[in-house]
């Protein structure tokens, strides 16, 4: 039998009159990967702070190999052997490799930094061993996402770190830099060390997970074996209580009526003569790994980028320049990041709303408040954004319910079309179905919707036809149906035939 | 976290927001301002004395309520001194090459307004940043001003009229009436139109307020010919109430301005802040240089005063930002 390596026993905390963690127990065990699931808010991350000396908890207690764990600092848990490698990787991009990797470990004398440093080889020593492409004297700024990870995970194991924590670690990475993630995360389980696995995605967890903890308000709901789990409805229904409906339904699709007819796109950011059309009550999806082209075809349609090609809108070439133009031709677009592109997150949901349309809540160029505030009120009433108030600022909203504001904002265009960029990209699994539903609301209303997105599940759960993309061409158009053959896909989107 | 907080009753800094609070604080603190000045100098509660301080923060306030809506852009307008001192002295210029004193007023005020233009076109339409760009222009306009007044005044062959419009004897000084009309002109644009929402998203994120459709553009550009405008009528004003075009005047003052706005809880990153602060910024500003005057205090010592003052009111407005925007 295994020893524990962390036990939590009766660990909570409170903010402030709120119980983010109410009373959670559960062991994890020494050099495996324990996955942590539940929507946002369950509790994960406040767990994590604990874990790393971020916060300090209210009550209960923790045992590390066997000793009381009461970490002062995240700086104090690292040195006890506990590493963490967050969503956003703390890097400094203009810097070297090495440099990055001694920030902080600087070995001084007289504050002067000396050049022969122990612990510097020691780290280098050990990123050769997990990925020896990475020169150490290249700038972080001209590597991938992947490999800055994988110089995160060597900081922590140069540390010799017991428990390496990562956090949605694969949500920026393509298929083939997960499957390098995954051999990392089997070779740090052979040195010894555990993992503690945050993910959304459900079929991660089953590939990589041997126990799987979920978390659902706070509370602990269960921790089990990941043998011990059958399907993913089984998971799906651990982390929501409820049964999903998963399966494909099809949209009412006017196949007579051509919303959007795409002809022979083409640019220097990747696009290769890209046709296709889009059909009126049509959930179109794009399906490919990151740098496929997806965000590059919505950004041509929408008039971000410039392209060779003819875009036709209800059967009238458009020539659309910028997204203002666009939104006149009907198009609404939800960006692909949300934070930086989506919404202005120091302003609050009734700030946001109107954004794209202020003629609903103004005339003749003034504003009314009321109307503004009702408006925000209305949205946030239907589509169900958790907030304290429409006057509360998105900055302090769940990624879910700032998506869902993105929405709002979308949808208060009226738009006869909406495209919809990773719609669901770190959302919880609620929210992801409440956002899917108004998806589908948006077909049977006659819009006509395209989906790009790299999760295959979401793909397929709602989209009437697929394109398959790979390296800037669309490769193939697949009917959705019983029938769909996701070998073949992947197949296709990797590159294949 | 999960459930919907719906009904629960809000405290009265969430029914204000944080810019109500910053506002509601500012303005409790002039008056509290007020009332130690008065304690310390009872001659400060005089209708003269009043009308000497606003009457100098005319100025502050007027250029102040444009640089703010610069603000709230996400930029800065550093030529507004110099732009002002170049409308003052192509006043000067016109008006005593002949030109009909009112003509000559609209004209240099119209060409503080193609310099906004020329800010607003070099930041939108380049994305140079504002920093350089209106130091450049500054420059530009500060060059204007020394050559159009040969590097000191023009006070001759002015006609009777040239200091018509800065009358400040009478009942109400005339650049108080102005200072209350542009100040309620941007009060009202500010609160109540949507260019004005517009440039809050700008400030707050340009690429979201892209992607939404907003005109960035057009809307940087408007706002900077407001500033651009009201610069060169601040300096028109100066002018007359010296009745003298000197091309050295508002020297430095787009610091001020800008200072004048961060005590109002105007932020420098763009998106955040209000019309109303200005006037809280300028006066208190004004009240406590008027304070400082009552009880003799030096420059060098009244220039500490200010620095340690807008600090406080930086940490203040951070502190009243942080516990209210959640």
């Amino acid at each position: 039998m295994q020893e524990n390596v962390l036990e939590i026993k009766n660990v909570s905390k409170h903010f402030a009159g709120v119980k983010a963690l109410d009373d959670v127990s559960f062991n994890i065990k020494k050099g495996s990967c324990h996955c942590l699931v539940g929507e946002n808010g369950a509790g994960k991350s406040t767990l994590i702070k604990i874990i790393t000396g971020a916060h300090k908890r209210t009550a209960g207690t923790i045992l590390y190999n066997g000793k009381e764990y009461n970490p002062s600092s995240t700086k104090d848990a690292m040195k006890t052997g506990i590493g963490c490698l967050f969503q956003e990787l703390n890097v400094v991009e203009q810097l070297r490799v090495e440099e990055n990797i001694c920030l902080g470990l600087e070995e001084t004398k007289y504050g002067i930094i000396q050049n022969n440093n122990e612990s510097l080889k020691k780290v280098l020593d050990v990123l050769a061993t997990l990925d020896a492409s990475i020169n150490p004297k290249s700038y972080v700024e001209e590597l991938s996402v992947a490999k800055r990870q994988v110089i995160e995970i060597a900081k922590a194991l140069a540390l010799d770190s017991d428990i390496i924590i990562m956090d949605e670690p694969t949500a920026a990475l393509s298929e083939e830099e997960v499957r390098r993630l995954f051999q990392v995360v089997a070779d740090l389980k052979a040195r010894g060390v555990t993992i503690i696995y945050i993910s959304h995605r459900l079929d991660e967890i089953f590939e990589i997970g041997d126990y799987i903890t979920c978390l659902r308000d706070g509370r602990h709901i269960e921790t089990k074996p990941r043998a011990d789990i059958h399907t993913r409805q089984e998971l799906i229904q651990m982390m929501i209580g409820k049964v999903l409906v998963e399966d494909y339904i099809p949209n009412k699709v006017d196949y007579n009526v051509k919303a959007i007819e795409a002809i022979g796109l083409t640019n220097d950011k990747k696009l290769k003569n890209v046709s296709f059309d889009l059909h009126k009550g049509e959930i179109l999806g794009f399906y490919g790994l990151i740098g496929a082209g997806k965000t590059e075809i919505a950004n041509v349609l929408y008039g971000v980028d410039e392209y060779e090609g003819t875009v036709k809108i209800n059967g009238a070439t458009a020539n659309i320049k910028n997204p203002t133009q666009a939104i006149a031709k009907g198009l609404a677009l939800v960006p692909e990041e949300r934070r930086t592109e989506g919404l202005c997150t120091m302003l609050s949901i009734c700030d946001n709303t109107p954004m794209m349309n202020y003629k609903t809540v103004s005339s003749g160029g003034i504003l009314n408040a009321k109307k503004m505030k009702d408006l925000a009120d209305m949205y946030v009433k239907k589509v169900v954004v958790a907030c304290r108030d429409s006057a509360q600022v998105i900055a302090f909203l769940s990624g879910g319910n700032q998506q869902k504001v993105v929405l709002s904002k979308c949808l208060n265009s009226n738009p006869d079309i909406i495209l919809l960029d990773e719609p669901t990209r770190g959302v919880d699994v609620g929210a992801k179905q409440e956002i899917y539903a108004l998806i589908r609301e948006l077909s049977e209303q006659g819009r006509s919707v395209i989906v790009f997105s790299s999760e295959l599940p979401e793909i397929l759960n709602i989209c009437d036809r697929v394109g398959l993309l790979y390296d800037g061409s669309l490769q193939e158009i697949i009917q959705n149906g019983d029938d769909v053959d996701s070998q073949h896909i992947m197949n296709i989107v990797t590159g294949g035939v | 976290m999960a459930e919907l907080e719906l009904g629960k009753k809000k405290t009265l800094g969430q029914k204000l927001g944080s810019d109500g609070v910053q506002n509601t604080t500012m303005f409790a603190i002039l008056i509290l301002l007020c009332i130690i000045t008065t304690i310390i100098e009872p001659s400060f509660l005089s209708v003269s004395n009043f009308k000497n301080i606003l009457v100098q923060v005319s100025s502050t306030v007027i250029i102040g309520s444009a640089v703010t809506m610069v603000l709230i852009s996400g930029n800065l307008d550093l030529s507004v001194g110099a732009v002002g001192a170049m409308a003052g002295v192509m006043y000067g210029v016109f008006a005593r090459g002949g030109i009909e004193t009112t003509i000559a007023i609209i004209l240099a005020v119209l060409i503080g307004g193609i310099m906004g233009a020329i800010n607003g076109s070099f930041v939108a339409l380049l994305r140079l940043p504002s920093f350089i760009v209106t130091i450049a222009t500054m420059y530009v306009a500060r060059g204007i001003a020394y050559i159009g007044a040969g590097g000191a005044v023009i006070n001759t062959d002015l006609p009777g009229d040239f200091g018509a419009l800065g009358k400040s004897t009478g009942v109400i000084p005339l650049p108080i009436v102005y200072t209350i009309i542009v100040f309620a002109i941007f009060m009202i644009y500010q609160n109540k139109t949507v260019i004005a929402k517009e440039v809050y998203a700008i400030g707050a994120n340009i690429k979201a307020a892209e992607l939404s459709g907003i005109r960035v553009n057009r809307n940087l550009i408007i706002t900077y010919i407001m500033c651009g405008l009201a610069s060169a009528f601040a300096g028109v004003i100066i002018t007359a109430r010296f009745a003298q075009a000197d091309c050295k005047i508002l020297t430095g003052f787009e610091f001020d301005a800008v200072i004048a706005a961060v005590l109002g809880g105007t932020e420098l990153t763009g998106g955040k802040g209000t019309v109303f602060g200005i006037l809280m910024g300028a006066l208190i500003l004004g009240v406590l240089s008027n304070l400082m005057n009552m009880l003799g205090f030096a420059n060098y010592y009244q220039n500490l005063v200010k620095g340690i003052v807008l600090v406080l009111a930086i940490v203040l407005n951070r502190y009243i930002r942080s516990q209210l925007d959640r």
